[in-house]
């Protein structure tokens, strides 16, 4: 594996999380306000569940994990130690949660179902968000979505904005995810599983033909570009590999490993 | 596997309800919306609708399909002293739960992830609880909840809403019940508290860790959690146990403490 000294994630950052950043930061206000909400968010998601429903794991328990949380910092060169939570679910992402320490909250279903390289994809992502500038302010948006939804008028224009951004950001993670594995089969795979295709049914042989089906679902129609625009929180899973490929054979990923090698 | 059904021995819900399970279902079972709902179930015949129901969309697992399972529920019929033995039927679904509904003719369905993650001392354990649950009359309180939860818009106005709080209580406080008889059951304080977890973190670590030992590390995260002053975090927890209707890990493991360093002594004796 490659170990990338020096690499932030402004090196890889997709182009359109840079635009929806940009201008999500020039309120300030917006910004002050998604700190603070961030820090106390932080504060209290520890106290009102974290610390109550989940269990903390130590090198320990399960040295692998640790030992693999460990590698892929070191490719993406982040340097905090970091806690490991454990929780019942059946979600695909592992949480961050970022208080004093970074905490990472896997849900089991991940560490049961997946293979060691998707685990290595997926905390790729979630150690590229704590490495990222603004790890507390997802956060903070996280937790500002369900509340200004709430707020009539305001909600209405607010939430498309701000789902906005978070949908972005799984690009650049996805390229996080993809530096730590470094393998472009191994990305597109997990990513099917998400599309909830059983691990056992994955093959290497079979990405190229699904790579061709992502290619042809991201010629979307005005419409439907639209709703994804507006409300989803989540980019779609295909149009996720469809960016990733996309910045794989640009030869923009190979350039960076050459370069922070 | 720690049973006592050797002994023959004949356990009272007096023995085992949590004392604010207690106070909570009294308060379900007192209320009008409650006796209204009670009247529907009757009148409507829905109990035998449910069961009708589970048998067209759920695999019934029979005395033929499994018969060690029937082996337990029976000796946990005795341990128990329950009158009759549910049906089980086996749901297909990651979640792992399990949920029991009527009064005469009672119904546990378990889901699969359930079954396929637990040992047989596990097992043994959730069917025990069970037949404790049915004993303690849980049963009529779970049908009101399932058809609050299923057709409450349909019901006549203000039943559903009058009970949602109620039930969402009587509901968390319930768990430290199931606690406490999965305890009794399996005679293994270890095992029932890796049962609480089970899922919640890899089989492995639970294993190896002496939940008993006052010091654990387990512990001391709960302690933690628990022993929070800040006045909006509490507030915060506190509305959304009630809300959630399900307790903490943190509580619930630290219920079962207390209550195995206690009342669950003198039991033991008493068996022995």
């Amino acid at each position: 594996m490659i170990e990338l000294t020096g690499l932030q994630v402004k090196d890889f950052i997709h182009p359109e999380e840079s635009v929806a950043w940009n201008a999500l930061m020039k309120a300030t206000w917006l910004k002050r306000l998604l700190d603070w909400l961030g820090s106390y968010q932080a504060r209290l998601e520890l106290k009102t569940n974290l610390l109550g429903n989940t269990f903390g794991v130590t090198r320990e328990d399960m040295p692998e994990l640790y030992c693999m949380i460990r590698e892929v910092c070191d490719v993406l060169d982040y340097r905090q130690p970091i806690q490991v939570y454990v929780y019942r679910s059946s979600d695909l992402d592992i949480k961050i949660y970022y208080g004093d320490t970074p905490v990472l909250i896997y849900p089991d279903f991940i560490l049961n179902d997946y293979d060691r390289d998707m685990i290595r994809f997926e905390t790729g992502r979630a150690v590229t968000m704590l490495k990222s500038d603004n790890a507390q302010l997802r956060v903070a948006l996280w937790a500002a979505i369900p509340l200004v939804s709430g707020i009539p008028a305001v909600g209405e224009v607010a939430v498309p904005v701000l789902a906005s951004w978070l949908r972005k950001a799984d690009y650049t993670e996805d390229r996080g995810g993809l530096l730590v594995c470094q393998n472009m089969g191994i990305a597109a795979k997990t990513l099917m599983r998400r599309c909830g295709l059983p691990t056992r049914y994955i093959d290497v042989s079979v990405l190229p033909a699904y790579l061709r089906t992502c290619k042809a679902a991201s010629g979307l129609s005005g419409v439907s570009q639209a709703a994804q625009t507006l409300y989803r929180a989540a980019a779609w899973n295909n149009d996720r590999v469809t960016e990733l490929y996309k910045w794989y054979s640009s030869g923009m990923y190979d350039d960076l490993v050459e370069e922070f090698e | 596997m720690g049973r006592y059904n050797q002994k023959n021995i004949h356990i009272d819900p007096s023995v085992y309800q949590h004392p604010a399970d207690r106070t909570a279902s009294d308060a379900v079972r007192k209320s009008e919306a409650f006796q209204k709902a009670l009247g529907l179930i009757s009148r409507f015949g829905i109990e035998k609708e449910i069961h009708g129901l589970y048998r067209a969309c759920y695999a019934q697992i029979t005395p033929s399909v499994s018969p060690a399972i029937h082996e337990m529920l029976k000796e946990a019929q005795e341990m128990f002293d329950v009158p009759v033995i549910p049906d089980i039927f086996l749901e297909r679904t990651y979640q792992m739960r399990v949920l029991l509904t009527g009064v005469e003719r009672p119904v546990v369905t378990v889901s699969s992830e359930l079954l396929r993650q637990m040992d047989e001392p596990m097992l043994w354990g959730l069917m025990a609880s069970e037949m404790a649950a049915v004993k303690a009359g849980f049963g009529e309180i779970k049908l009101i909840e399932w058809l609050c939860s299923t057709a409450g818009p349909l019901l006549p106005a203000g039943i559903a809403a009058s009970l949602k709080v109620l039930l969402k209580n009587w509901h968390r406080y319930a768990q430290y019940t199931y606690d406490r008889t999965t305890l009794i059951a399996g005679g293994d304080f270890n095992r029932a508290v890796r049962f609480m977890l089970l899922g919640e973190a890899p089989a492995g670590v639970l294993d190896k860790m002496d939940f008993l030992d006052p010091n654990n590390r387990y512990m001391k995260q709960c302690r933690s959690f628990l022993s929070e002053k800040d006045l909006v975090a509490n507030t915060v927890r506190g509305a959304g146990a009630v809300l959630s209707g399900g307790d903490f890990y943190a509580s619930r493991y630290m219920e079962l403490f207390r209550f195995y360093h206690s009342d669950y002594q003198d039991l033991i004796e008493e068996f022995e």
